[in-house]
């Protein structure tokens, strides 16, 4: 009877796991801004290559990419240097307005835990004469169906972005002042 | 107009209530040719909060403290009942318009995220995005009627101006389940563009239109034969969309554009499109028939669009993650008062 039991269990949970959602219904957001003693030409130049992320985000062991910074073609590959990688797309790209957007393509959510992604990156002048550079980013978490695990939940998956952003921010802090 | 003074719902009353709604009446007796000026119900996802703005002022006269991370939104036609869904802590949150205080949080297990009042019927239909059906309320003794099966991952939900059908975008199955509100049977299911998400009834009740977030496009579906008869490109991931009063426009909000388009709904095509906040998502047209509302997610505002010259004319800054996914205005509500 108890085996019986069990194999109906792992049935039902079969079941769940092929049902598995396109995405939850309640996108995530992270705003994370730094000010920047740089005039904005400056932090711009830092992060304005789509293809050279390696430089400001310290986690990112090599890229490879084409189609340069021409939204709608341009595409990289992310290889992390914990291992995995992340592919991504430009959709937006403004150098006037010191702006991009881009959006992930395929990413095993172990290697971040997020569905849906998409992001900006803008540098603007600040009040003070530097610059601020504002990074923002809206996705899913890493499980699509109800109750995830604990490190697929909405908390983790916003703080994994959190900490990406964090470091990415103020990596490009300390290159522009140096 | 005699529609508009009845009571839509069948909710118990307190004094309180019925005096307002006499001075409602009175008030809009009086003002007979005065457009409604209702509030605005703004969800605002991060923050766990609901904005209540007042449409004569475009202004926010309160806010709400829900919790957790709201979503949907489906206010009655005298903006009196007001549902908000909650899909983290699976509930559906019923405030009173007119006191603007938490009444009852109602608990559906499911994920719920997208509603509509069936007001002819006294009911709220809310999907559960995980179980795949709808969960039926009774709006006057809030307990649950029963559960439609329909397809994956239920998104925005119709109802017609007859109360003769529900439509629910099945975002995970490309398809729109058509349910009779008479049995809360499915009658039939329609195949649509790719990932529906928002649905709304043309106000003739001839035409059902869905938001197909990852075709770009709008599928039109004729609710006599219920077949799709058209697709029409618009801007990137389109969420919602909305009518304009009089029937002759309808508008949707283009996600990854930042941008609401507007389409002639006569000859089915794109005819003009205006920048809005970023992620742009609940979209309602304003009973003065001049003005449309715009909740956009990543700005944390609220756009009013002149539907003249379809240009953002005013911001208002709602709060973090503003959805408002579903009808957030009671078109019949004289003025935005509260008890």
């Amino acid at each position: 009877m108890k085996r019986f039991l069990f194999m109906i269990m792992a049935l039902a949970a079969l079941g769940a796991a092929t049902d598995a959602k396109a995405h939850g219904p309640s996108r995530l957001k992270v705003i994370k801004t730094i000010d920047v003693a740089a005039p904005p030409a400056k932090v711009w130049g830092i992060i304005a290559d789509f293809d050279k992320i390696n430089v400001w985000l310290p986690a990112v062991e090599k890229v490879d990419a084409t189609g340069g910074n021409a939204p709608n073609s341009a595409k990289r590959v992310i290889h992390l240097k914990s291992g995995g990688d992340i592919e991504e797309a430009l959709t937006r790209y403004s150098a006037e307005g010191m702006s991009y957007s881009y959006e992930i393509t395929k990413v095993d959510p172990k290697v971040l835990p997020v569905n849906n992604y998409s992001s900006t990156i803008t540098v603007s002048a600040n009040p003070s004469g530097g610059s601020t550079v504002e990074w923002r980013g809206a996705f899913y978490r890493g499980f699509m169906n109800n109750d995830p695990p604990k490190e697929l939940n909405d908390e983790s998956s916003q703080a994994a972005v959190e900490g990406v952003y964090d470091l990415g921010l103020k990596t490009v802090k300390q290159l522009a002042e140096k | 107009m005699i529609l508009a003074l009845r009571p839509s719902n069948n909710l118990p009353r307190n004094k309180a209530t019925s005096a307002v709604a006499a001075a409602w009446a009175l008030g809009f007796a009086l003002n007979a040719c005065a457009p409604p000026q209702p509030c605005l119900w703004i969800t605002n996802q991060e923050a766990g909060t609901v904005s209540v703005i007042d449409s004569s002022t475009d202004s926010v006269v309160d806010t709400i403290l829900v919790g957790a991370n709201p979503a949907g939104i489906a206010v009655g036609k005298t903006g009196r009942d007001v549902f908000v869904s909650i899909p983290g802590p699976n509930e559906v949150t019923f405030i009173n318009g007119n006191t603007r205080k938490i009444v009852k949080r109602i608990p559906v297990p499911g994920g719920p995220l997208g509603m509509a009042l069936d007001e002819i019927g006294g009911r709220l239909l809310v999907g559960e995005w995980y179980d795949n059906d709808v969960a039926v309320f009774d709006t006057r003794s809030l307990s649950l009627v029963g559960r439609i099966p329909v397809g994956q991952a239920p998104a925005g939900i119709a109802v017609t101006p007859d109360g003769a059908l529900a439509l629910v975008a099945n975002r995970d199955s490309s398809t729109v389940s058509v349910i009779g509100l008479a049995d809360l049977m499915v009658r039939t299911t329609v195949p649509v563009g790719t990932h529906p998400f928002g649905i709304t009834v043309s106000p003739d009740g001839k035409q059902a239109w869905v938001a197909a977030v990852q075709d770009n496009s709008i599928s039109v579906i004729d609710l006599e034969s219920m077949r799709l008869i058209r697709s029409i490109p618009v801007g990137r991931t389109p969420y919602v969309i909305a009518f304009s009063i009089d029937g002759r426009l309808a508008f949707v909000t283009n996600q990854h554009d930042n941008t609401v388009t507007s389409v002639d709904v006569r000859t089915l095509s794109p005819v003009a499109t205006a920048a809005v906040g970023e992620y742009p998502e609940g979209i309602m047209a304003h009973p003065d028939g001049k003005r449309l509302y715009v909740a956009n997610w990543m700005s944390d505002t609220v756009s009013v669009i002149d539907i003249d010259g379809l240009k953002e004319e005013k911001t208002v800054k709602s709060g973090n993650g503003s959805r408002a996914f579903g009808r957030f205005l009671g078109d019949a509500q004289s003025y935005c008062t509260k008890d």
